[in-house]
């Protein structure tokens, strides 16, 4: 337990190089596998979901048996040798087995051509009527569309964030903390997502937009905390009253923390594809922003506090008394 | 008096219960599911203008208006057709299962138009491919921009129409199956006849008894059909063959009627409606019928996202989704409670109306259930936890301070509401920027978490708080062990007693010498030193120890300072 009572005792901020290194060299980390998975280009450093590709991907049940090497022929002779072919125990609806086949996009044409010539092959399953044959086609636009509205999205939040921190705590030094942190979840999820090659979808981007609402509660909770004991202990050098406020408020950081955490643990073990999706870039941004408020928010506010004149003099004090 | 008004809240909470639960039970059968819970079809369009153009506001209104119709003739219940951006139109049809159906019927420009087969209307044609119909009408008096227009893949520009006769197998007299490959012609617009001549159109049988469409037209609409028949008839007349006119629709030749000239009762044209009999099956023309009736679209439509979920997909997902809520909410309950004890129990109960008038209030709107909503409800819960986490923590502190527990309490949701208005603002408004700027889906998420976040701020706040009020006044639940305080507590709390209620407001001698030492955490230590740190409890006993392990480092000097005061009062 002497990890835990460490916890309250610790000298968070005459570490503060220490965290800015870790957080630095994490970030590195993300950024490098961007650039490596890219290829040079960061931004194609992620794997994006269908719904940010240009394709169609069609899920099919044949009445015959087919191997997947078979049905990979059949399509490559349709004229798509570079097709996604993946096997599906079941597809939706169904009891029956089958493909997905991902393929660049079709023009109705082409469909029904390629539709024509697997019904030829293994003859397409028909359930209540219909053939088992659905098939999902995104332009590019759409893709694009998500992502523009999404950084919209994203930099209104982080504007309109910084004014409220701004407002609430008198300070701009507290609002460049707090974006500080923000940016650092955000940019730590996308690295994760770089380095897992997890897909990204649009389910992704809405988690990454709510954590950078929710992050901040335990940043808030810090800078309460500091806010509060700013006057009462006002002869102490700021370093070690936001040391003091650390303490004083860590019980609840993790406690907001893992209250928070246990049901996105639940939506992640048991939510299902889509909801896994975004349980998983939550689990992540939760984890950086109950970091990045003690480890990044607190100690930016203290670099800059410290420069102040009557800090200096408190600081330079406190090491002749020391 | 203040017990009155806690008595008052919990009264309210239990009513609010009650309607939350009304508009509950039974389960299942008042929640609207979204598309992605109950199977259906989902499609996003691209409006473009026959130009290829972003369309006008008005263009896209009139769009929408016509396309509601025509969902709304599928006899689909819930369905939705927003406008997304400036050009695009999400449309979402729950519960369908022929998605190609829908599709041709929604997405269905339905350009109906009457064109004259003669060499003024029909300059180009019929010849084997779209590029020989351009070829042909390059040599021809087509103008150049239209021309670059077909080329660059549009079938329309404002004077010309491509327009293709699909090929066609037709049994001859002698019982041979005969294909007659396609034809592309070129025709001159303006039409004789657009689709608003039609009043109504419906689905009924030619005399071989396959399915065909009647259309009624207008008034007037009506005397231009019999002027163009007539036209046609006494063309048929002039050159000894009978004419023939067009049916298009979209680009496509639906049927291309012959008037005979030899029957004189045709002499002054047809008055009455017309039929459009192509090789339709029953269903194509009651559907071609309906997109008749509703009208043209001003625009062109191009799918550029579509997604479909089948019906038992979507209810595999509102298990998963519910079974991960039940998880998540039983895991957070026994956390607190291992946590804080007595108020984990206050703080459970809480989550337990939360998770009551949430679902309630998400039925009652209606709001329409999504996976992604489901997501946000399930976070909620955490953040629902999160303000009672604030709120004990700081009775905790306060009890540690030597407060009562009554005040206490007070006192710790007094300074602890200050920070979960701002941390829980702070994610309504990332929220409110989320469904301003986002896409359909994450709109529902960030919609259930802005709702779940204000009602969190009902229950955990105000519910625990009356809640707790009305406990403190029982002499049996007012000990600080009920808190999940033990055993180190800075001065002897008073119990909830009629004396600790006047003790409010004057300060226990622990929390005088607080303000006079301006160093809380030195002086609660000082008034602990020596004291056993005894509890089982984790959170309690670290939050004590701080000052007392200190004896190194930046903070002792606070201590120091503060034990020098001390001496000095002593002299």
């Amino acid at each position: 337990m002497g990890f835990l009572r460490g916890i309250y005792t610790f000298d968070y901020m005459g570490h503060k190089k220490w965290w800015f290194a870790l957080s630095g060299t994490v970030l590195a980390i993300g950024l490098i596998s961007l650039f490596v998975r890219g290829g040079g280009n960061p931004v194609q450093g992620l794997q994006y979901g269908l719904e940010f590709k240009t394709g169609t991907r069609i899920t099919v049940a044949f009445e015959q048996p087919a191997e997947l090497a078979e049905v990979r022929t059949a399509v490559a002779e349709a004229g798509y040798p570079n097709a996604q072919i993946q096997q599906v125990s079941q597809v939706a609806g169904t009891d029956l087995a089958g493909f997905l086949i991902a393929v660049e996009e079709l023009q109705p044409e082409a469909q029904a051509a390629l539709r024509e010539q697997l019904d030829g092959a293994y003859g397409i399953a028909v359930a209540d009527g219909s053939e088992l044959w659905s098939q999902q086609t995104v332009g590019p636009t759409f893709g694009r569309l998500v992502v523009e509205k999404s950084l919209e999205a994203a930099a209104v939040a982080l504007l309109l964030i910084m004014a409220y921190i701004w407002l609430r705590f008198s300070s701009w030094k507290f609002a460049v903390g707090a974006i500080a942190a923000e940016v650092h979840d955000v940019l730590i999820v996308i690295g994760v997502y770089s380095l897992t090659g997890r897909e990204v979808t649009t389910a992704t981007i809405a988690a990454v937009l709510t954590i950078i609402g929710y992050s901040l509660y335990d940043t808030v909770i810090i800078y309460d905390r500091i806010r509060e004991n700013t006057p009462k202990l006002s002869r102490m050098p700021y370093g070690d009253m936001v040391n003091r406020s650390l303490w004083q408020s860590i019980t609840r950081s993790i406690n907001t923390t893992l209250t928070t955490l246990l049901p996105v643990l639940a939506l992640l073990f048991f939510g299902g594809t889509t909801l896994t999706d975004f349980a998983f870039a939550l689990l992540v941004g939760i984890i950086a922003g109950g970091y990045s408020s003690i480890f990044v928010a607190a100690p930016i506010v203290t670099v800059f506090k410290e420069r102040e004149p009557q800090y200096r003099r408190l600081a330079a004090r406190a090491a002749e008394e020391g | 008096m203040r017990n009155y008004l806690n008595v008052i809240i919990l009264i309210v909470v239990a009513v609010l219960v009650g309607v939350a639960l009304y508009f509950i039970v039974p389960p299942g059968e008042k929640t609207f599911l979204g598309l992605d819970l109950q199977g259906g079809l989902e499609v996003v369009y691209e409006a473009r203008t026959n130009a290829g153009e972003v369309p006008t506001a008005e263009q896209l209104e009139q769009t929408l208006s016509i396309i509601d119709r025509r969902v709304n003739g599928l006899g689909v219940s819930e369905s939705t057709v927003q406008q997304q951006g400036a050009d695009q139109i999400s449309i979402q049809l729950p519960g369908v299962t022929d998605a190609q159906q829908a599709l041709a019927i929604v997405g269905k420009t339905a350009q109906l138009e009457f064109f004259k087969n003669d060499p003024a209307a029909r300059p180009v044609g019929p010849v084997a491919s779209r590029e020989a119909a351009i070829a042909e009408a390059a040599k021809g008096d087509v103008p150049e921009a239209d021309i670059e227009q077909f080329r660059e893949g549009f079938d329309n520009t404002d004077d010309w129409a491509l327009v293709v006769e699909p090929a066609e197998t037709v049994t001859d007299a002698e019982g041979d199956e005969q294909v007659i490959p396609e034809a592309w012609y070129v025709y001159r617009r303006p039409p004789e006849l657009t689709g608003a001549a039609i009043a109504s159109a419906r689905q009924s049988y030619d005399q071989f008894n396959r399915p065909n469409v009647l259309i009624d037209f207008t008034s007037e609409g009506g005397t231009e059909f019999q002027r163009v028949t007539k036209e046609l008839w006494r063309d048929g007349l002039r050159s000894g063959q009978s004419a023939t006119f067009a049916i298009v629709l979209d680009n496509v030749v639906e049927s291309a009627p012959r008037i005979d000239h030899t029957d004189p009762t045709l002499r002054d044209g047809i008055s009455g409606g017309a039929e459009i009999s192509g090789s339709f099956t029953l269903a194509e023309a009651k559907d071609l019928a309906l997109v008749l009736n509703t009208g043209a679209l001003p625009v062109q439509l191009e799918p550029i996202q579509q997604a479909e979920v089948s019906a038992t997909l979507g209810k595999d997902s509102l298990r998963a989704g519910l079974i991960a809520g039940i998880v998540g909410l039983a895991l957070v309950l026994v956390y607190m409670v291992a946590f804080y004890r007595f108020l984990g129990v206050v703080a459970d109960l809480a989550l337990i109306v939360y998770a009551i008038l949430f679902w309630g209030l998400l039925n009652a709107i209606p709001v329409t259930l999504t996976l992604p909503g489901i997501a946000g409800m399930i976070l909620t819960i955490g953040v629902a936890a999160d303000a009672n986490v604030v709120i004990f923590e700081r009775i905790k502190e306060e009890v540690r301070q030597g407060k009562t527990v009554r005040s206490a309490i007070n006192a710790g949701y007094s300074r602890g509401f200050r920070t979960i208005l701002d941390a829980n603002i702070l994610t309504i408004l990332t929220a409110a920027v989320l469904f301003y700027f986002a896409t359909a889906q994450p709109k529902g998420f960030a919609f259930t978490l802005m709702l779940g976040v204000a009602t969190s701020m009902l229950t955990a706040v105000l519910f625990t708080r009356a809640l707790l009020g009305v406990m403190s006044r029982i002499r049996f639940f007012a000990r600080p062990a009920f808190l999940g305080v033990t055993g180190e507590i800075a001065a002897p709390a008073t119990l909830g007693s009629a004396a600790g209620a006047r003790a409010r407001g004057r300060r226990p001698a622990a929390a005088a010498a607080r303000d006079d030492g301006r160093d809380p955490a030195a002086v609660s230590t000082a008034a602990l030193e020596g004291a056993a740190a005894s509890g089982d409890d984790p959170a309690g006993r670290p939050q004590a120890k701080p000052a007392a392990a200190t004896s190194g480092g930046t903070s002792s000097t606070g201590a120091r300072r503060t034990a020098a005061r001390k001496r000095k009062r002593r002299k």
